[in-house]
């Protein structure tokens, strides 16, 4: 007699978790990378306090320098992210002409070192400036004085830099962050009767921002790492400052160890910050 | 007998080399509920979505509540703020609760009060029966709480123009 019972066998049921492993679920909570930062930071005071011989006095020497560092970077950032958000919306226009233009912008800035943008800026601009303030003065002299009489900071030459050419970087992540959002909530937007910039400004934005947050902490601390290039414009940053005390101790070994672990802390720190803003931010809410 | 709320007049759409609406015209009167029933992919969406112009047609002519939509100088808006719709896949927002997704557009497009607008959405999220659920994201919902919300935001509007897809 043939066998009658069935060929094939079930298959065992899953293992359930015997319990939540609560202090697992601690730990993976904070982030483990604030160790790292700790532990830069705690060399960092260890030297100073234990070797102050030269250590303290590098710190001291370089702490405005990481003031400027901080400055250059934040308020450029702030500048990036509006050229960046009015870029992203023009490379996502219908409009032939407001899609070509941010094109142009992106395709030309991108192709151009920004240490070469901020030499422009700095050497080349002014000589602009002058050829065009005397075409103008010589039709209507108020005006051309004005232009003559615009005198750049090293500082707002660095920021207008690094605005110009990050802008470029920051206009194709807000693209690729509104592309990402899909057709029906634009749909779902516009049916509702908002017209194209409300619908940017209340549906489409606010949840491109949070797809674009890790692409815009890592441009933040690019841009800080970055900012390292304004020693070429006479700007007292952190790198500059660091130059100017090996030029007078000849402590090269110890300043630029300092002033690579007071750039590590920072570029640690913010990253986590970004990490920490994501996940608050985040809208997967399950 | 009385003017007819949606004409639709030999409409013709095509994507590509699809003809997804073949000479349509159809008349809607108010108060009326018209269902139309046909296989997938024949092009039902499409016609519900070209009344309020987010699929333009090829040829044709739709006129809204007298609004020509066919014509290229009408104001879109004007017609999009009379007509409700609720999506196939619901579209709703997912970074805002149950309850700004039936506020935002009255406050951006119907310039309401945002106690006012509350006000409206609560009353219509105990309509459509999930009361409790307004401060829940979408993500949050089921699939038919989903679509009470869609429906809600849509009557929120005040409207007498409906699309269910």
């Amino acid at each position: 007699m043939p066998d009658s019972s069935p060929s094939f066998t079930l298959p065992d049921p899953p293992i359930k978790p015997s319990g939540f492993d609560v202090g697992r679920a601690m730990w993976r909570r904070y982030d483990r990378w604030w160790l790292l930062l700790f532990a830069v930071i705690g060399l960092v005071v260890f030297l100073v306090r234990k070797v102050p011989e030269p250590y303290a006095e590098i710190f001291a020497f370089v702490q405005d320098g990481i003031i400027v560092t901080l400055k250059i970077t934040i308020v450029s950032f702030f500048f990036i992210l509006i050229v960046g958000m009015i870029g992203g919306l023009g490379r996502v226009s219908n409009n032939k002409l407001i899609h070509g233009t941010a094109s142009l912008y992106v395709e030309i800035v991108r192709g151009i070192p920004v240490l070469v943008w901020l030499l422009w800026i700095w050497y080349a601009l002014p000589q602009v400036r002058d050829l065009v303030g005397t075409a103008i003065a010589g039709v209507f002299p108020t005006v051309g004085q004005f232009l003559l009489d615009i005198r750049f900071e090293p500082f707002v030459a660095a920021v207008v830099g690094f605005t110009v050419a990050y802008g470029a970087y920051m206009t194709e992540i807000f693209r690729a962050g509104i592309q990402s959002i899909p057709k029906g909530q634009m749909e779902a937007a516009r049916s509702l009767g908002m017209n194209y910039l409300q619908a940017m400004r209340f549906v489409i934005l606010p949840q491109a921002v949070r797809v674009i947050l890790p692409p815009l902490g890592n441009e933040f601390v690019t841009l800080l790492k970055d900012s390292s290039l304004v020693s070429v414009l006479a700007v007292s940053d952190l790198t500059r400052r660091g130059r100017e005390y090996v030029a007078r101790s000849f402590l090269s070994f110890d300043t630029f160890t300092m002033v690579a672990m007071i750039y590590l802390i920072m570029t640690l720190f913010f990253t986590r910050f970004f990490t920490a803003v994501e996940r608050r931010l985040s809208i997967d809410k399950h | 007998m009385t003017e007819p709320i949606i004409e639709i007049r030999n409409v013709h759409k095509w994507f590509g080399k699809v003809h997804a609406l073949d000479d349509v015209s159809l008349d809607v009167q108010p108060g009326e509920v018209v269902i139309i029933i046909g296989p997938s992919g024949s092009g039902k969406s499409t016609l519900l979505r070209s009344i309020n112009h987010l699929e333009p047609v090829t040829s044709g002519e739709i006129v809204v509540d007298g609004i020509q939509l066919t014509n290229k100088s009408t104001n879109i808006n004007a017609v999009r703020e009379e007509v409700g719709m609720v999506f196939q896949q619901f579209n709703l927002f997912p970074h805002l609760t149950a309850l700004d997704n039936i506020t935002l557009a009255q406050r951006v497009v119907r310039k309401r009060k945002a106690d006012e607008a509350a006000a409206t959405a609560r009353e219509l999220l105990a309509t459509v029966g999930i009361p409790e659920k307004a401060d829940s994201f979408p993500a949050q919902l089921s699939g038919g709480q989903q679509l009470r919300v869609g429906i809600a935001r849509a009557l929120a509007m005040k409207l007498y123009i409906f699309l269910f897809d």
